[in-house]
């Protein structure tokens, strides 16, 4: 009984730090686990103990030791220095993708809600016919034409994601088009590009912070998909998707060549969602009090 | 004619508009994938020994040296006689391949979609009725979780413990010759075996679901005639899951409609890591080995789906909320 | 239930007692044998099969004139007998009377001459044609005898017959061969999912006889399935689900040999994986193409095959399972072996002369293409990045997926892995890999001087010349350093201990007929 009680208040507690700082707790949170992934890829081969790609013949499928901490894979490679090194393929083609497919998305979003009319018919026509595919599927579609690797994966993700990121940017720059400023811009002369690019896609960036925070964690999850159904990076390449399909054979023997790196994919995963969680808390209710005002 | 009338015939006109456009655009880029059914029978013998002539003479049997509108026209009219043309790899026409691996997807993505839906919604109504509360928050956070988790892992752990450690079931599902088994055969499979892979594709939509079904629930909740039922004497609990579910499920169904993409792309994950012979497999084995006809047809198929789905979605949205305008 | 028990066990002691005297256990007819292979059945057309995931299939729905022995040499199928003149250029084969294809009709020499004919016709069978020996005519001389015309004297045609694609087909099946084919082998198919389970039955009108005075098979159904885990194929063999594995991984063969309930059925094979120095690569618009010949220049080839260390690579690639090679494709247990070429041993500072002496700088770079679709290739390319960089040169690697690599890189890309099966004779293990324009030829290369002893060791009938011969030929095909061979493959399949009959096969060919499963 007392027992509960102190387990109750404690709940309590957490439950009133939460409420007050949620916001922020969430962000403190993920942008932690985002530094702590930025870090480990950007020093990866210096923070890996070994040569991610060097086969240690004496020591082949071999559990976790102190040698080898998560063990070694069936070439004799070490896990723990390849899913270090393997965070650089998956974060940078989930990153470089998410932020592609944010800039064609803005400015056709942003052109689109601005020009209206028969453009903005078109695209939203185009937009539909890409949404037919799911995701994944459109992207096997695209790395088929294109080939696998890590930069036609890149291409793939952000041809999948731009009408995505297109749709979300439109509804928000189509409440942007007819405030005041904007018709007054409009009198005033100034170009529709400088329209675009200067009133419009600047009053955007809560939405397409949040939606790219958003898209990153999808991205990530997207980029494994495709690395372990053998469409990503090709092997050697560490690249956690690849890895966990790859060494699925010899789990019996060792198990971490396949979790290892699945369980990087989920933390980062995790970290990127609840920031982009808590930005769209701070961010978009502040937007929408504000317009309520 | 009635607006209902209307709506439906311009919806059903801009449907057909559409998988126009994406038989258009597979077709498109398919063409784009390098190589054709020539380069795969001559792949490993040198070109000097067959000669060229016979290279041109094979591609001309197989209608591969006309122009690429006129092959865009063939497979359409193929297409809407019911013929999805013949596989490279296999040799044999391609309906019956998809038709088998269709109803094998099935049978772990029907199952799959009614158990994201059962539990998404208890689940999610269960976090709006106790808004705020200790359920509420575990439930949040383990929705995160299910998000942020690649299905691969789900069947890989359901794999390392269920196959791997306690032989339950096989590593590889491809052994199961599901086309030959009655009706009752495959239930009793599909719960032995099939469920696991059910499971992984219905995980990270539950969490979807979930969302979607506790924030219209707390919508509803805080509505009037919530109030008033309950001030009427009706209980509580048959307020939460007659009254209010009845109105809060109309924008989840339209959620699980418009999410059947996300449903197909986990069915193809989910194939793969348990060599489940389903059209995922089909598709992955289609693009390695740049089976074209069957790339073709295995797209067209699935983005079919996913447009006849929204279709319906649509449908039944304007049709069960008669707020709508049929705009 | 222990009555019927008893009486067949009386049965089966009777019959063994019989037909074995002292042999432990008689042959059991019936039941249904599992075989899982890394990837499914693809087609079923015999003249047209592109890889061999569709062997099993083939070779036991299809026969042919003659079987090749795991000695290499022919026996007897469709063919009971057959002869050849003085020249050994016009064979005569005698059929059996008794054959009878799937549909009840009899094997005719029509249907031999419709199936060769086919075979050697380049559009029809772009793979075969050149695999079957110079034939210039088939000529059917009555309902039971074939006669075939050569263009040259050949005394290995009996053992070309019994190879992969001149298997014989019924004329009026060639519409449907692809989906309901009819054949006069041991089974026939009774279903095929594409990509799923093939499943054979047996053929009752099959021909040769089993030891047990009655006709093959001793099976009753064949199941080949598809599982592409190694692993997964182990387990399914723990729980009974898989009989028999048609290819094991080598380093899972030390599981398998601790375990009591599996057999290890294997050997050597005449198999090998070239590093390919293409002469003649495909240029594309704006290549380099002096880079893109580099390997015409004797002196790279030679350091490229100092740099290998042999007994490392056949460690690292296949886990020690192979024999070491020597730069050509004749393997040391070949009785055309020539046993004076030694392999190179590992030697950097020479292949690092070598490489200065012709202009190579130190960290210059060559593009390797290698695939993970097969065993070893990878390894094999990885383990030679690392002896390379001791010669200070720096390979990089690139990886190309199975199904695409033998139509994009092989014969187009200047420096390639590749992976050849073993042949059943000697002119087929040599002649279309390195005759100018052969159809296997994959370095492009060419040597009148050599070209002449492949046609004269092809055609000369005196085994003493023609080992002298092709001595000569396997030597100027190590000198010229354009495959660089570093070891031939071992192959092993599982079978459970209730697998009764199982043979290694050096070609890997799987004659299923004689196979029978104990209860």
């Amino acid at each position: 009984m007392k027992n509960n009680i102190l387990k109750i208040s404690i709940y309590g507690k957490l439950k009133e730090t939460l409420a007050k700082k949620r916001l922020s707790l969430n962000i403190i949170v993920g942008s932690l686990i985002i530094v702590f992934f930025l870090v480990i890829s950007i020093f990866a081969t210096s923070i890996a103990p070994y040569d991610a790609d060097e086969m240690h013949y004496d020591n082949l499928k071999k559990p976790p030791s102190a040698q080898f901490l998560l063990g070694t894979d069936r070439y004799g490679r070490d896990i723990l220095s390849r899913v270090i090194v393997g965070s650089r393929s998956t974060l940078l083609m989930a990153t470089a993708s998410t932020f592609l497919a944010l800039i064609f998305g803005t400015v056709m979003g942003a052109a689109s809600a601005y020009y209206g009319g028969r453009l903005d018919s078109y695209f939203m026509r185009l937009n539909d016919i890409m949404m037919s595919f799911p995701s994944l599927v459109f992207a096997m579609l695209v790395i088929g034409v294109l080939g696998a690797s890590m930069l036609n994966g890149i291409i793939a993700i952000a041809i999948v994601y731009t009408p995505r990121s297109l749709r979300v940017v439109r509804s928000q720059a189509l409440n942007i088009v007819h405030l005041e400023y904007i018709d007054a811009a409009k009198v005033a002369g100034e170009s529709s590009l400088y329209i675009i690019f200067k009133e419009i896609i600047p009053n955007l960036w809560p939405t397409v912070i949040v939606e790219g925070s958003i898209r990153l964690g999808y991205a990530i999850l997207l980029t494994a998909s495709l690395g372990y159904i053998g469409l990503g990076p090709p092997p050697p390449t560490p690249d956690w998707g690849l890895m966990a399909y790859t060494e699925r054979t010899y789990m019996i023997d060792n198990p971490w060549p396949v979790f290892a790196p699945s369980i990087a994919i989920v933390i980062a995963v995790i970290g990127v969602s609840i920031f982009g969680e808590g930005l769209k808390d701070m961010l978009l209710s502040k937007l929408s009090r504000s317009k309520g005002k | 004619m009635n607006k209902f009338g209307y709506f439906l015939i311009k919806r059903l006109f801009s449907t057909v508009l559409v998988l126009l456009a994406i038989s258009v655009l597979i077709f498109g880029i398919t063409s784009l994938i390098p190589g054709d059914a020539v380069d795969l029978m001559l792949g490993g013998i040198s070109l000097q020994s067959v000669g060229q002539e016979t290279v041109n003479e094979l591609r001309h049997q197989l209608g591969l040296d006309l122009p690429l509108y006129h092959q865009y026209f063939n497979w359409l009219v193929g297409l809407l006689h019911g013929n999805l043309g013949t596989s490279y790899i296999f040799h044999t026409p391609i309906a019956p391949i998809i038709s088998n691996r269709l109803y094998n997807s099935l049978l772990l993505a029907v199952p799959a979609v009614i158990i994201m839906i059962v539990v998404g919604l208890v689940s999610g109504v269960l976090s709006a009725v106790k808004e705020g509360s200790k359920l509420d928050y575990i439930f949040s956070f383990l929705g995160i979780l299910m998000l942020s988790i690649p299905a691969f892992l789900i069947g890989t752990i359901f794999i390392y413990i269920f196959a791997v450690k306690l032989n339950w079931i096989p590593a590889a599902f491809n052994t199961i010759d599901i086309s030959s088994m009655t009706l009752w055969e495959s239930v009793a499979i599909y719960f032995k075996i099939l469920i696991f892979p059910s499971l992984t594709i219905a995980f990270g939509s539950i969490a979807y679901i979930s969302r979607q079904a506790r924030a219209s629930m707390i919508e509803e909740l805080k509505s009037n005639y919530v109030r008033t039922a309950i001030l009427k004497g009706v209980t509580y609990k048959r307020v939460v899951w007659i009254h209010a579910l009845k109105n809060g499920l109309l924008p989840t169904v339209t959620v699980i409609a418009f999410n059947i993409g996300q449903v197909i792309a986990g069915t193809i994950i989910v194939e793969v890591v348990f060599s489940y012979p389903g059209i995922g497999n089909l598709i992955v084995m289609a693009l390695i080995q740049r089976d074209i006809p069957l790339i073709l047809a295995t797209m067209i198929v699935i983005s079919s789906a996913v447009v006849v789905s929204n279709l319906v979605a649509d449908i039944l949205y304007s049709k069960l909320n008669p707020k709508i305008s049929y705009s | 239930m222990s009555k019927h028990y008893l009486s067949r066990f009386l049965k089966i002691v009777c019959v063994s007692a019989m037909l074995y005297g002292g042999s432990l256990m008689a042959i059991q007819r019936g039941g249904t044998l599992t075989l899982s292979q890394g990837a499914p059945v693809k087609s079923l057309d015999p003249h047209k099969v592109i890889s061999g995931d569709s062997y099993p299939a083939t070779f036991n729905i299809f026969s042919t004139l003659t079987r090749i022995t795991p000695q290499l040499t022919a026996e007897p199928e469709l063919a009971t007998s057959w002869s050849h003149d003085a020249k050994a250029i016009r064979w005569t084969f005698h059929l059996n009377k008794k054959a009878k294809f799937t549909n009840g009709r009899d094997v005719t020499a029509q249907d031999v001459k419709f199936s060769l004919d086919r075979v050697l016709d380049k559009t029809q069978s772009p793979r075969g044609f050149s695999k079957i020996g110079p034939i210039k005519e088939v000529i059917v001389k009555d309902k039971h005898t074939v006669v075939i015309v050569l263009t040259k004297s050949y005394l290995d045609l009996p053992v070309d017959l019994g190879s992969v694609y001149p298997r014989i087909i019924a004329k009026e099946n060639l519409k449907d061969i692809n989906t309901k084919p009819i054949g006069s082998g041991p089974f026939m198919l009774k279903k095929w999912t594409p990509g799923g389970v093939t499943v054979l039955v047996r053929n009752p009108h099959y021909f040769l006889m089993g030891k047990d005075g009655k006709a093959l098979p001793y099976l009753d159904t064949i199941k080949i399935v598809p599982i592409k885990e190694n692993t997964s194929a182990l387990a399914a063999m723990e729980d009974g689900s898989v009989d028999m594995i048609y290819r094991i991984k080598f380093d899972l063969i030390p599981a398998v040999k601790r375990d009591k309930n599996l057999v290890l059925v294997g050997g050597t094979t005449p198999g090998y994986q070239p590093f390919v120095l293409n002469q003649n690569p495909v240029i594309h618009a704006g290549q380099d193409a002096a880079k893109a010949r580099i390997f015409r220049n004797p002196k790279i080839r030679e350091a490229f095959s100092y740099i290998m260390n042999r007994k490392a690579l056949l460690q690292i690639a296949l886990s020690g399972y192979g024999s070491i090679g020597n730069d050509q494709p004749i393997p040391p247990f070949s009785p055309y072996a020539n046993k004076n070429i030694k392999p190179k041993k590992q030697n950097i500072p020479l292949a690092k002369k070598l490489l200065a002496e012709a202009g190579v700088k130190p960290g210059t770079h060559f593009l390797l293409y290698t695939s993970a679709g097969r065993v070893g290739l990878v390894a094999a390319a990885t383990a030679f990045q690392q002896m390379a960089k001791k010669a200070g040169i720096i390979i990089d690697i690139k990886l190309i997926d199975i199904a695409t690599y033998w139509s994009d890189i092989e014969y187009k890309v200047p420096f390639m892995i590749g992976n050849w099966g073993g042949r059943g004779t000697i002119n087929a293990s040599l002649k279309p890999y390195y005759i100018t324009g052969g159809s296997s030829n994959d370095s492009l290369y060419s040597n009148p001087e050599l070209d002449k002893l492949l046609n004269q060791g092809e055609s000369e009938s005196n085994f003493k010349k023609r080992k002298a011969i092709y001595a000569k030929a396997e030597k100027i095909i190590s000198d010229a350093a354009v495959t660089l061979i570093p070891y031939y493959k071992d192959a092993y399949g599982v079978v459970t201990s209730k697998v009764h009959g199982a043979i290694f096969h050096p070609l890997t060919y799987w004659y299923a007929d004689k196979l029978w499963k104990s209860k």
